[in-house]
């Protein structure tokens, strides 16, 4: 009688839980209640695993990535009718999903526009959006964030192990200290506010702004756009600043040990770091300056085609 | 009593009006009487009239390059020091050589025809000077180093089958991004012709070319990040 409860109960639960795996939920088209007059709001709740990995892709006018210190997943918002919702949430139910993955559909980029998404995650999960024209702020996240845009604005308030960005005229603002930084835009500026240890932001004609944190390796490269440097260089750094003929503005502490070698093939190199002149390149053409300071081997490199690089105390 | 004749640098000092009062006194006094200075002073003062008239910029005309470089091709043989191909000076001097080739008859020739000489080459000088200046870079054979060309046509090759998906599928992505990329790309091939051009000059460059591989790095990153919004919209 016992054995045969037994085989029942394992019956059931193999048959729970072939149900659950791949199960497709769908929040869109089950509109939740509350659901107001030309809008649907989205509210769905559920179990992941710590370092789950998260996929939203589709068109969302605001996305609002939080990390939470909580085992789950949560995502709220509105979306203007007409829009579509739907999730898919990995796992086979009887243990929190590793994976999950969602998908906003549009008819068109301005419908989108209106919707307004909230993502709670876990701080340690790995979080992928792709988006048209979107605007996407990231908090709290310390795992990995993957975020590519064409437009709208990205930022990132936190300090994930791996942020990759790309976007096409969208600004990226990175207020945070990403072990592993990738950004690159066609258009948009790039600021980091933070330090990495491992950084590459290219641009084509935005401006990239360093501001305070410190590198360690980092390469920085634009063709015609600004290159700002008024941060710092960490123990043992090899950092370099490419440009075509964009303006490179190094602005380095006083305290800072370093190597710098800056030249412009064909423009000009102003040194007003210290007494060093810079003097003529290759057939007498542009300018190049070597500025030494302390003992700690970093490498700094500035090269330009024909921008102006300026060298200055901060 | 007669006089010696008037110095050389006095006689100059007389056509520019350089002397005071007293020595132009003596010199005016001496040349009443002396035919051979009237006359060197005569030369010069006809000299510095024909160099006044000259233009103090000369600009040569557009078609006056291949003339020259013909000129000095066809004066190679001649030449006793050979003329290479990108040597500027070598072929300034080319131009010049002929006033130092005659210098063995240059007693024979008499103050005019030496200012008119000397007039000539100042205006060949500065014609070939314009003229290099203008159009920048001293060389006259100009290719891309023979390493490089295979490296650059493996570019191209990657380059032009994402331009041609991005070409296809275009309409796929909104006019506003079709524009930022198409922008985007032309900023970088602006930078690419502007490095090509100099590289050419200046084939030993590896600074150059390691900018100009970047610029293709550059130009590929972007096609495929379009390329992965049109597959991805």
């Amino acid at each position: 009688m016992h054995r045969r409860y037994h085989i029942a109960l394992l019956l059931a639960a193999a048959a729970h839980s072939l149900a659950a795996q791949g199960t497709p939920r769908k929040w869109g088209a089950a509109a939740r209640e509350g659901e107001r007059a030309g809008q649907q709001n989205i509210d769905a709740r559920y179990a992941v695993a710590s370092d789950v990995s998260v996929r939203l892709k589709g068109s969302v006018g605001t996305l609002r990535v939080i990390g939470w210190n909580r085992d789950s997943l949560a995502i709220t918002g509105t979306l203007p009718k007409g829009m579509r919702f739907e999730s898919f949430v990995g796992g086979n139910g009887t243990a929190p999903a590793r994976g999950a993955k969602m998908y906003v559909e549009s008819p068109n980029d301005e419908l989108a526009s209106g919707s307004v998404l909230e993502l709670r995650v876990p701080m340690r999960a790995r979080v992928w959006v792709a988006s048209g024209t979107a605007n996407v702020e990231a908090t709290d996240i310390t795992g990995g964030l993957d975020i590519n845009v064409i437009g709208g604005s990205v930022r990132v308030v936190s300090s994930p192990r791996e942020l990759q960005v790309e976007a096409m005229d969208a600004p990226v603002v990175v207020e945070g200290s990403p072990a592993w930084l990738r950004v690159k835009t066609a258009t948009g500026d790039i600021t980091l506010s933070g330090s990495s240890t491992d950084a590459a932001l290219t641009t084509v004609s935005g401006t990239v702004r360093l501001v305070g944190g410190s590198l360690e390796r980092a390469r920085i490269e634009t063709v015609t756009g600004m290159i700002s440097f008024a941060a710092d260089f960490a123990k043992g750094a090899d950092v370099t600043f490419d440009s075509h003929s964009g303006p490179i503005d190094l602005a380095i502490s006083p305290k800072a040990t370093f190597d710098l070698n800056a030249t412009s093939l064909t423009g000009n190199v102003v040194n007003q770091y210290d007494a060093t002149r810079p003097t003529p390149g290759r057939e007498g053409r542009g300018k190049n300056v070597v500025v030494s300071q302390g003992w700690e081997t970093v490498r700094v490199m500035a090269r330009t085609f024909k921008g102006t690089i300026t060298v200055k105390r901060r | 009593m007669i006089e010696s004749h008037l110095e050389w640098e006095t006689l100059h000092d007389v056509a520019d009006g350089r002397l005071d009062a007293d020595a132009a006194a003596r010199a005016e006094r001496h040349l009443n009487h002396c035919a051979t200075c009237r006359e060197s002073l005569a030369r010069l003062t006809r000299l510095h009239d024909d160099a006044r008239v000259l233009a103090r910029d000369v600009t040569p005309p557009d078609d006056l390059w291949p003339q020259v470089r013909a000129s000095i091709a066809g004066r190679r043989s001649a030449l006793p020091v050979p003329v290479e191909a990108n040597d500027l000076s070598a072929a300034t001097q080319a131009v010049s050589g002929r006033s130092r080739a005659s210098s063995s008859r240059y007693s024979a020739y008499t103050l005019p025809w030496l200012a008119a000489a000397a007039i000539t080459i100042i205006v060949l000088s500065s014609g070939v000077t314009a003229l290099v200046q203008r159009r920048g870079e001293p060389t006259l054979a100009r290719a891309l180093p023979a390493a490089y060309e295979q490296s650059e046509r493996s570019f191209t090759a990657s380059v032009s089958d994402l331009q041609v998906l991005f070409d296809r599928r275009r309409s796929d992505l909104a006019p506003h991004t079709v524009r930022i990329v198409e922008r985007s790309i032309a900023t970088i091939d602006s930078a690419i012709s502007e490095m090509r051009s100099a590289l050419m000059a200046d084939s030993a460059n590896a600074e150059i070319a390691r900018m100009l591989n970047a610029s293709y790095q550059q130009k590929l990153e972007l096609l495929r990040r379009a390329s992965d919004f049109i597959t991805s919209s």
